[in-house]
């Protein structure tokens, strides 16, 4: 299959700063990458990079087979892209932003900017100015989504959107997916990427630790529990093996588990619990547990 | 020409005003006239104890204001001030704004070439200036035909008008070239205003010190007034001073923009 992005010792250094280091990855065409990893890891970055918004200091990128640096032009021209903060001008309303962003991609479809609007729930005659952050994000999907691009660039896109909000936008873009365009979403929600994506990239303090398969991901992802006794529990409870990092207080037990969760609920089911939380752990949490602290792999 | 288009629609609003404050100071200082004409001894007996240095600073020197060409020498410098301050704020403003209201990411990752982007600006910088210079004169002029009598001197006026134009261009190339340094400019008027300024006070040092060398740092210099009375032209020598600056900074300003780093 063909690559739809190139990335190959990519480095980005800021000044003394550094941005990212030597990172390496490609995505093929058509595939919904997940590109993950904590808040400054180098995200943004890369992403930058390939839009040429930002000069990598060494390393090369190419999109669509083109140098990101030389051909920006015209790799643009084939590009949505949605950043992680929305900024637009104020004082324009949101049906004149939307044929101005579109007005530089030739003709504008009406029709399809109001499928969006609708989809998205975007009331088209607002001034951005009046616009929560939500609905700027709202106009900043539309906007990305507008001139059908065959690669779509999502930095963090989901943050302010409600839960309905992101589902209608998953929707899209897995429309869009279908449709033939290769998706590159960033993020720093391990959930979000597994809903949408089929490969992801981990990186991390501006180093790509490696490069998965979503369904390897899953097998091995931690879920946390933690348990209320309604009574005091003095003696330490029986747990499951793959359970970890076990904290407990005479009412209270705290531990992540990696395995079969039957075989957690059936340890605790003899319990008399006053509360029970399953959560998903957040990134650094499975940076530590998974790939074994600092150094990752 | 989209960006054109913006540009033009964004910095519409601040033409306006500078324009208008142009004209209110032509009139205010075109009201005085007649009464500083009508008592023209007294005035002349009066500027005559004044300090040569001080009479230098505020440009009237070598003229005479009981004459309304001296007069005008003298009220043009303060709007020739106030159009330097307009040129170099929206020098300063059309490439950075992007930084300022952080949508850059929206612009520049549309299929543009930054010279592109940049050359859109550009134009939009010379028409603004062109159309406030226009405004001007065409609305200032009744106002010096209503004072100059019989004979008025047409080609001194445009040649005192249009030196709006040409002290806006350096401006606006200075403009050009510090608003792309810095990785985000903020404050556009307390630059502008301290550029504008600095250079104002070369200028004032240059009127007391009288040396012919000083004059080329400061365009202040290059048109003034006072010159024009006696030359009713332009001096070549500057005139290619004035365009020099104005192309060298907005060539460097184009050549930084293309090379720049655009920060979320």
């Amino acid at each position: 299959m063909k690559n739809v992005i190139e990335i190959e010792n990519l480095t980005k250094y800021y000044g003394k700063a550094r941005g990212i280091v030597d990172v390496s990855f490609s995505v093929a065409e058509g595939e919904i990458f997940g590109f993950i990893g904590p808040n400054g890891a180098g995200k943004s970055t890369t992403i930058r990079i390939l839009l040429n918004l930002i000069y990598p200091t060494s390393g090369g990128a190419r999109v669509f087979g083109r140098d990101c640096v030389k051909d920006g032009y015209e790799i643009r021209r084939d590009v949505g892209y949605l950043p992680s903060e929305v900024f637009y001008y104020d004082d324009m309303k949101v049906l004149e932003l939307l044929k101005y962003s579109a007005s530089f991609y030739g003709r504008v479809d009406m029709q399809r900017l109001r499928y969006l609007a609708e989809v998205m729930e975007l009331d088209l005659g607002r001034k951005i100015d009046d616009l929560s952050y939500g609905n700027k994000k709202k106009v900043g999907i539309v906007q990305g989504l507008l001139h059908r691009p065959s690669l779509i660039i999502l930095d963090e896109p989901t943050g302010g959107l409600d839960p309905l909000m992101q589902q209608r936008f998953f929707g899209l873009i897995r429309e869009e997916n279908r449709r033939g365009a290769t998706v590159l979403f960033s993020s720093h929600i391990l959930p979000e990427v597994q809903k949408l994506c089929s490969r992801v990239g981990i990186i991390r303090e501006g180093k790509m630790l490696r490069v998965e398969e979503i369904g390897s991901m899953r097998d091995t992802a931690y879920k946390k529990i933690r348990l209320e006794f309604r009574e005091e529990v003095p003696e330490a409870p029986e747990l499951p093996e793959g359970a970890g990092d076990v904290q407990r207080s005479p009412r209270e037990l705290a531990f992540l588990f990696r395995g079969d969760i039957n075989e957690a609920f059936k340890s605790i089911a003899r319990f008399d619990l006053r509360n029970a939380v399953i959560e998903e752990p957040d990134l650094e949490e499975i940076f530590l547990h998974y790939y074994g602290g600092e150094d990752g792999v | 020409m989209n960006i054109f288009r913006q540009e033009l629609k964004m910095h519409v609003r601040p033409l306006l005003f500078y324009t208008l404050g142009m004209l209110a100071a032509f009139y205010a200082f075109l009201l005085l006239y007649d009464s500083i004409a009508a008592d023209a001894a007294l005035v002349d007996a009066v500027l005559a104890n004044f300090p040569k240095e001080f009479k230098a600073a505020f440009g009237f020197a070598d003229v005479s204001l009981s004459d309304l060409g001296g007069y005008l020498s003298f009220l043009f410098a303060y709007i020739v001030l106030i159009g330097a301050v307009f040129g170099m704020k929206t020098g300063i403003s059309v490439l950075s704004e992007e930084g300022r209201t952080r949508t850059s990411d929206f612009l520049l990752s549309k299929p543009l070439r930054r010279g592109r982007v940049a050359s859109e600006k550009l134009l939009a910088l010379c028409l603004l200036l062109a159309v406030q210079n226009v405004l001007f004169f065409a609305l200032a002029l009744p106002g010096y035909l209503s004072k100059a009598g019989e004979e008025p001197n047409l080609k001194l006026f445009v040649l005192m008008s249009f030196s709006v134009f040409m002290v806006q261009l350096f401006f606006a190339g200075i403009g050009l070239f510090l608003s792309v340094l810095p990785r985000r400019l903020k404050a556009v008027m307390p630059v502008t205003l301290a550029v504008v300024f600095l250079f104002y006070i070369v200028e004032l040092i240059n009127e007391s010190v009288l040396d012919k060398t000083l004059s080329y740092l400061t365009p202040f210099s290059y048109f003034k007034a006072s010159e024009l009375l006696s030359r009713a032209a332009y001096d070549g020598r500057y005139l290619a001073a004035d365009l020099a600056v104005f192309f060298l900074f907005t060539a460097l300003a184009f050549w930084i923009y293309e090379k720049k780093d655009i920060h979320a």
